[in-house]
């Protein structure tokens, strides 16, 4: 049965409502109504989001083309087009399978040479925007851009979006001021936020002068008020709350629970009766949706466990085994210590593995431009005085990064180093380090400027498995999954490689549109 | 079987893998974003889709429709992120999501003849209204983005991308009702 005119008119309005973001909760119903009620109302809907399907298609092509065209400065965060190939591709490796996409890397100013420890680092990543606007008109942040530690955010409207290096996601609702503390900590002197803490993050600190929040494994907000008391609402799990003392007058600290709010002051906390949590409409997680039939010829798939479960032990079947003889050397075109990327791999070293035996696992020697490069050495830590033994350790130059966890337990670990070239790429370098998706350490070596201490390392086109480039010592254990990222992985992000084929957990902001 | 020939085994394996992903991207992509309509979403999805397509690569039949295939994953992928969409301004029921997604399998071949009769008629567009709709579809962009570089309001780039929406639609239309009645 065709459509009238009149209903082709009214889904004409209801799908552009749809393409440009502005369909209304009744809209919505109604435009949900007509696709179940009629075969033809859902074959308009088909073609018409198929046509908007083909024009980002044609306009990603278009944009691809044109690079010299000046353009606005996205505002949302996407994802590169061929980043995609990344996971799959580690997902179906044998073994040890290195892949890059295709950048530019040739306007890259850079120096080179040995490092040196430089105290200043990035603690965060803005993930995402709205609308955002900011009080003091000079700052300038984008999706993707690093945060410093201590950097105060003033902003004056919208939504904005910190992945913390923890993990912790914090979503700030202008007007807002929020200072960065650390990868663990962030200062709330007035406004809103919301945050969603993953398990890997445990332990992030919200402080405010009237409360210090502690997440113990939750989604919670807090609202800051100049003269007014500060209100914390529990969404999911649980949180420490420690109020601050006032004229010497201790408070206990009090643990808040789901669907549990309070506010606090100097003169003490108190519930908040008929408490209406804000972000109610973004934060927490989805209701329980009812199953559905599927179509009928759609695979039986089993239930997604909420949380990954271990690797399965054939899944490393196929895993390089270094024996303290073997090594590989792969392709590694554009490693430079002025790009970002990200180094993944699942790692197993026998327990009891002798320090002898603690060659590098990864190691290449990162360019930048000139014929000089910087020696980049992923091994586990022989060195007592610098952390643990059979830690996590990322050398760069000289300095380096020392994770908490012991690899040398005879089991498979996922390992992530994230390098970020600091004030885009003048100098200096971020590396922080995960094991299993917990943040274990970070340094931010500075390139050195005087010729004399330059390394007589060149760059090479060639990252090393199982050795460094110049060194007898060979590593002992097994390595997969490798994956190395042109992007500064966001911890979600490395979660998600970590876990395969695992949604993520559910988020409660939609705010990227296109 | 020996180490060579399994390496050979997997290399071709991986090869058609990669040859089957590349050439149907577009087609999983717009199979997606019938069902979550928003750019971002979908993007993440077929993502999600093209990791299990991966996993999964063993289990497809040579010779099969890939496509098919794939879009059955994709659908798994949409159930399997229902609340992670679930707050999103533009969610469907189940029941409704069941059958538009069993319209769009139905109309894939058609899907494919409108996608190649829009590049025409993107052609036959006015210059500025083709470069209005085309920034607004450019990755990170949005209506906003759209109406400040084509120097538009907000609210004339909405009445303009409504009205070009339904130029292309029926452009297409007739393209493909020639094609069929020549």
């Amino acid at each position: 049965m065709n459509l009238t005119d009149a209903e082709i008119l009214e889904l004409t309005e209801l799908c552009n409502a749809l393409a440009d973001g502005t369909l209304t909760a009744t809209q919505r119903a109604r435009l949900a109504e007509r696709l179940a009620a009629s075969e033809a109302a859902r074959r308009f809907y088909v073609r018409f989001t198929s046509l908007a399907a083909s024009l980002c298609q044609y306009a990603g092509e278009m944009q691809a083309e044109a690079p010299d065209v000046a353009r606005a400065t996205p505002r949302l965060w996407r994802r590169p087009a061929l980043w995609w190939s990344v996971g799959p591709l580690a997902a179906v490796a044998a073994a040890a399978l290195v892949i890059f996409s295709a950048t530019d890397f040739s306007m890259r100013k850079t120096a080179t040479g040995p490092v040196e420890l430089e105290t200043q680092d990035y603690v965060a990543q803005v993930t995402g925007m709205k609308d955002c606007a900011w009080a003091d008109g000079a700052t300038a942040l984008e999706p993707g851009d690093q945060v410093e530690r201590g950097r105060r955010l003033d902003l004056a409207q919208g939504l904005l979006e910190i992945t913390f290096d923890c993990g912790a996601q914090v979503t700030l609702a202008g007007p807002a001021t929020l200072e960065l503390n650390s990868a663990w900590k962030a200062t709330l002197p007035q406004g809103t936020l919301s945050v969603v803490v993953p398990a890997e993050a445990i332990g992030f600190r919200v402080s405010n002068p009237q409360v210090d929040v502690v997440d113990l494994g939750t989604e919670f907000s807090v609202v800051a008020r100049t003269g007014r008391a500060t209100e914390v609402y529990v969404h999911k799990g649980k949180v420490q709350a420690l109020p601050h003392a006032h004229a010497g007058h201790e408070q206990p600290a009090l643990v808040l629970t789901a669907e549990q709010s309070r506010e606090f002051d100097r003169s003490g906390s108190a519930e908040i009766p008929h408490a209406t949590p804000p972000f109610q409409a973004l934060a927490g997680s989805a209701p329980e949706e009812h199953a559905a039939r599927p179509p009928e010829s759609a695979p039986a798939e089993p239930a997604v466990p909420a949380v990954a479960p271990a690797p399965a032990t054939n899944r490393f079947a196929n895993a390089l085994k270094f024996d303290g003889r073997f090594e590989q050397q792969r392709p590694a075109h554009h490693l430079t210590h002025t790009t970002p990327h990200t180094i993944t791999f699942w790692v197993r070293i026998p327990a009891g593995t002798p320090l002898s035996a603690a060659g590098a696992m990864v190691a290449w020697v990162a360019g930048g431009g000139r014929s000089q490069g910087t020696p980049i050495h992923i091994a586990w830590n022989t060195d007592p005085a610098a952390g643990a033994l059979g830690a996590l350790r990322t050398e760069c130059g000289h300095a380096a990064a020392v994770g908490a966890t012991s690899l040398r337990d005879g089991r498979w670990h996922h390992v992530a180093v994230v390098f970020v070239p600091h004030g885009r790429g003048h100098g200096r370098l971020h590396v922080k380090q995960y094991v299993d998706g917990h943040l274990e350490g970070s340094v931010t070596p500075t390139l050195s400027k005087h010729p004399r201490e330059k390394t007589r390392t060149a760059p090479s086109d060639v990252v090393w498995l199982g050795r460094r480039p110049g060194s007898p010592d060979h590593f002992h254990g097994e390595l997969d999954e490798l994956v190395i990222s042109d992007q500064a992985l966001a911890p979600q992000q490395i979660k998600k490689l970590r876990t395969g084929h695992q949604p993520d957990r559910p988020t409660n902001l939609r705010r990227r549109r296109g | 079987m020996n180490g060579n020939s399994k390496w050979r085994d997997d290399a071709e394996r991986n090869k058609q893998l990669m040859l089957l992903l590349t050439q149907h991207q577009r087609r999983i992509f717009s199979y997606l974003y019938t069902l979550v309509p928003d750019r971002h979403d979908a993007e993440d999805l077929l993502q999600e889709t093209n990791l299990v397509i991966c996993e999964k690569f063993t289990e497809f039949e040579p010779g099969t429709d890939f496509v098919a295939w794939a879009c059955q994953i994709a659908w798994w992928r949409v159930r399997a992120a229902r609340q992670k969409f679930a707050r999103s301004k533009v969610v469907f029921d189940d029941t409704v999501l069941a059958a538009v997604a069993h319209t769009a399998v139905e109309l894939r071949d058609e899907t494919d003849r409108r996608h190649e009769a829009l590049e025409q008629c993107l052609k036959k567009l006015h210059p500025r209204d083709r470069e209005l709709v085309l920034t607004r579809y450019e990755p990170g962009s949005d209506v906003a983005a759209a109406a400040r570089r084509s120097g538009r309001s907000l609210v004339a780039a909405y009445k303009a991308l409504g009205r070009i929406r339904k130029l292309l639609m029926d452009c297409v239309s007739n393209q493909l009702a020639a094609e069929g009645a020549s």
